[in-house]
């Protein structure tokens, strides 16, 4: 067991929980978390690093009897089970009030499985001073680069998660580690300031403190532009969209929209959409933990149910959503994997991973040349859903206007892409064939409940309104 | 959090060395979550955990390092994690400042109805009146969430500082759906109180359902539309949330803030000039509190007046880099109220937007805008839901025409006029 020790000296007072509820109900899991985080922060003027700041250590426990789900969020499980599942009993229940209008749910599968899971990393390798070192001379770096540069912040934010689950009939372990590097400039000419970013992700530390300086020329290049551009007309488009903006849209488009406790609630268009066209017939786009490595790589989500690689839209047709185990346990489908919460002490909803565009086998030069008057746009800024009317939008930091199948040298910003979803996704006519996945993404599910999430995929060639 | 005293006593072995901040919160938190007026989940969730700072002075300079520490912390794991964030406090180089010293404030709780009463009994007394407030035909609520929570927050330091304050609040996310013949149509609606009015609770919902019936109705505009803008509460709140912190201490140490005091954010104001206080406590607000998580008591400040920026704020460290007075970190954005009131506001052709998919608003980029959802357009005749459309606009130049209504809200972070009517901006 490659777990960390807060989680593998606690496994028996779990497995003892899970047989005590189970005398009063039909299901009983216990998710244990110990989520270590490692923030090193290097700007101008300050400088930290901390430990744990944002970390996760508790339990949460899932009770079902064929009525509502309960959960009870503890901080531990050590100590006396037998008065801790007392409590449990008589702290996570309805009003009596509210016990007539409970839900009716379907049983819940616990197939046997005991397994322990492990990503190695490279974590051990480096000293928080070899972090500071870092993070510092890239700093200096980019504040080097030019007079304007009025502030410069480099992090790395290292993400350690180790994850126990507990049922009747599976114990499940996973250990696995991401490492986000980011760099932001403020820049000022004038009166105008701007303020650019450049990332790096790996489950390596060691790639991503390898990478991240070479970005330093490209983010201060990047505002020398930014600090000229102008807004861009309103209007509607031709667009090209880089990896970034294209998973965006893969992620506000249809990602949201296929969250399948959405469908629960009949909050999701989708649900009636299922083995239509709903994209172009050169789209395939797909999510899951097990789709490709990134920050949502885990190999279990938060309800035991093993990592997926689901394909959601195939040649343009809709195919499947995601689900939690609740979500799955109404709808009487099988769960794929998506059941996630922010924290042990948050609820787990259907939710993506890591979502994206497949590649396509277009060249992104013919794309470009194939433009009589629009933009290529860059960089997810955010984006909000609407899965029931499918609407969108999606902010990207800067576009840059092509002309006669030439990218210029005008620079627009911000720059915002809205529109109807099944318009936009069938306006697409070219895909590149390159492919790039960033795992630096967090998601809400409305305006809370914060996850880690990556999108990406090729380019996309797109007709679309801007403003 | 049980382990405060073993974290002070472990700490005072290292007094000599360094200074120490140790910022607790217990939140306990009862949950319901219904899907088409059934209870889908049940939820209790306790919570504490502690973030510890220590402070090392070394070379002319200061240093500091922090870890979170939970209640099953031994002793022998916070000795470990203790000389690792000594060990980093002595990897960094900042200019030297001092923790706050005790002003003999000693906390308390922030005023609520919500103290003392029952989470099962006010969770399911909420969700009565939510699904109760849903009258109209074809028309239900499709999800709701209720969260009622109680957060104690602590702060101790080597300076003497040793609060505690306690906050009430109640969240809720409500899905008003209007299934109309054409199509089913939503709204996605979220509130925060500090208080707790069912009646209050009731007219808000029933308005919304109003508003979904005409999101249902609700067709593009055939022609382009130009007129002036009104808001909502959210809308304007995140509009003011994203201006006032250009007026951070942070920000101004940093050289990121684009305005400095003496600077006009209404260079020319063709109608309202804006006043903005930043307050601790705003009754029925969620983000009130008495003191920030320095332990500096929070104190009001003004920060703009008739449209221009008279004063910064923020917490004690970077108020001492600055020579300033810390104010604490305040949290409520307390906007002085116009003289117009809502229905002279609406008398005149107008866009009044009720959902939008989020309100963008760039202080570098001189931009404000979204996508509109839902919105009334009012003709100088007619009101006539609309969708499918946009808004942009320049910031500079639709803060010199903003007019505000007379009547109050409070709003999350926000407290302020209800209504505000923007000129200058571009819908397409």
């Amino acid at each position: 067991m490659a777990i960390r020790e807060f989680l593998s000296s606690r496994v028996e007072d779990c497995k003892r929980l899970v047989e005590l509820l189970g005398e009063k109900f039909a299901y009983v899991s216990v998710l244990g978390c110990d989520v270590t985080t490692k923030n090193v922060l290097v700007n101008r003027r300050t400088s930290r690093v901390e430990t744990d700041t944002d970390s996760d250590k508790g339990f949460v426990v899932k009770l079902s009897n064929g009525r509502a789900f309960f959960e009870y969020s503890a901080d531990d499980v050590r100590g006396d089970v037998n008065a801790l599942a007392q409590k449990i009993l008589s702290e996570a229940v309805a009003a009596d009030c509210l016990n007539d209008s409970m839900i009716h749910s379907r049983p819940v599968a616990d197939e046997p499985l005991v397994k322990d899971f492990v990503r190695e990393n490279d974590f051990a390798n480096y000293t928080n001073a070899q972090l500071l070192e870092c993070c510092t001379a890239i700093k200096d770096d980019i504040l080097s680069k030019s007079e304007n540069v009025v502030n410069a912040a480099v992090m790395l934010r290292l993400l350690d998660v180790n994850k126990l689950f507990v049922s009747k009939n599976r114990t499940l372990t996973q250990a696995y580690t991401w490492v986000n590097g980011i760099m932001v400039a403020n820049y000022r000419e004038g009166e105008k300031m701007v303020g650019v970013r450049e990332g790096e992700c790996s489950n390596l530390l060691g790639e991503v403190m390898k990478e991240l300086p070479k970005k330093a020329d490209r983010l201060v290049k990047k505002a020398q532009k930014l600090v000229a551009a102008k807004p861009v007309t309103p209007g509607v488009y031709d667009v090209i969209t880089d990896p970034s903006v294209t998973g965006l849209l893969a992620h506000e488009a249809f990602g949201h929209g296929v969250e399948m406790d959405m469908f629960v609630k009949d909050r999701a268009l989708a649900k009636s959409y299922m083995g239509k066209y709903v994209a172009s017939p050169i789209c395939n786009m797909r999510d899951g933990a097990a789709s490709t490595l990134s920050v949502a790589s885990y190999f279990f989500d938060d309800d035991g149910v093993l990592a997926h690689d689901t394909q959601i839209i195939k040649d343009g047709i809709l195919v499947s959503g995601i689900s939690d185990l609740v979500s799955a346990s109404e709808l009487g489908t099988e769960p794929t994997g998506n059941g996630r919460r922010q924290d042990h002490a948050r609820k787990a909803y259907s939710r993506m991973t890591n979502t994206f565009f497949e590649r396509g086998t277009d060249k992104l030069e013919d794309m470009i040349a194939s433009i009589k008057h629009g933009y290529m746009i860059f960089e997810t800024n955010n984006g909000m859903e609407d899965p029931k009317n499918w609407a969108i939008q999606c902010v990207a930091e800067y576009g840059i206007e092509i002309v006669d199948g030439k990218l210029t040298e005008n620079y627009v910003s911000p720059v915002v892409m809205s529109g109807y979803v099944p318009d936009v996704l069938k306006s697409i006519s070219m895909i590149s064939d390159d492919f790039i996945v960033e795992g630096a993404g967090f998601c809400g599910k409305g305006h809370k409940e914060w996850v880690r999430v990556s999108d990406g995929g090729p380019a996309l060639k797109l007709r679309v309104k801007l403003g | 959090m049980k382990n405060i005293q073993l974290l002070k006593s472990v700490l005072s072995k290292h007094s000599g060395e360094c200074e120490h901040s140790i910022v607790a919160n217990d939140t306990t938190s009862y949950e319901l979550f219904f899907v088409h007026g059934k209870l889908e989940t049940v939820r209790k969730a306790k919570h504490s955990s502690a973030q510890i700072s220590v402070f090392v002075k070394h070379d002319g300079k200061l240093g500091s390092g922090s870890f979170v520490a939970d209640e099953s912390a031994t002793e022998q794991e916070l000795e470990s994690k203790i000389a690792e964030a000594l060990g980093n406090a002595k990897m960094i180089f900042d200019e030297p400042y001092e923790l706050p010293c005790d002003d003999n404030q000693s906390g308390g709780v922030i005023p609520s109805n919500l103290g003392g009463r029952d989470e099962k009994q006010v969770a399911a007394d909420i969700a009565k009146a939510v699904l109760s407030a849903c009258t109209q035909k074809d028309c239900g609520i499709n999800a709701l969430e209720v969260f009622v929570t109680t957060r104690v927050n602590t702060v101790l330091n080597s300076k003497g500082v040793d609060k505690s304050q306690t906050k009430h609040t109640v969240s809720v996310e409500v899905i008003p759906t209007c299934n109309a013949e054409s199509e089913s149509v939503e709204l996605f609606e979220t509130y925060e109180f500090g208080n707790l009015d069912e009646q209050a609770i009731i007219r808000e919902i029933a308005a919304r359902v109003e508003d979904v019936s005409m999101r249902a109705k609700a067709v593009k505009p055939q022609e382009k539309i130009d007129c002036p803008v009104i808001l909502n509460p959210y809308d304007i709140r995140e509009m003011f949330e994203e201006l006032v912190s250009d007026a951070q201490y942070s920000s101004v140490y940093l050289h990121t803030n684009l305005h400095s005091v003496g600077d006009k954010w209404q260079s020319e104001p063709a109608h309202d000039k804006l006043t903005i206080t930043m307050r601790g406590i705003v009754d029925g607000s969620p983000a009130s509190a008495l003191f920030d998580k320095d332990g500096t008591s929070l104190c009001d400040k003004t920060i703009v007046k008739d449209g221009e920026l008279v004063a910064n704020f923020g917490a004690s460290r970077f108020a001492q880099y600055l020579g300033k007075e810390a104010t604490g970190a305040l949290g409520c954005i307390d906007v002085e109220v116009g003289n117009t009131s809502i229905s002279e506001l609406q008398s005149t052709p107008h866009l009044e937007c009720v959902y939008l998919s989020g309100l963008q608003v760039d202080l570098y980029n001189d931009y404000i805008g979204g996508e509109i959802r839902l919105a009334y357009y009012f003709d100088g005749e007619k009101r006539i839901p609309v969708t499918g459309i946009a808004m942009s606009g320049k910031l500079s130049e639709v803060l010199n025409n903003v007019t505000l209504s007379k009547e109050k809200v409070v709003s999350g972070s926000y407290s302020g006029p209800e209504k505000i009517k923007l000129g200058k901006m571009n819908i397409f």
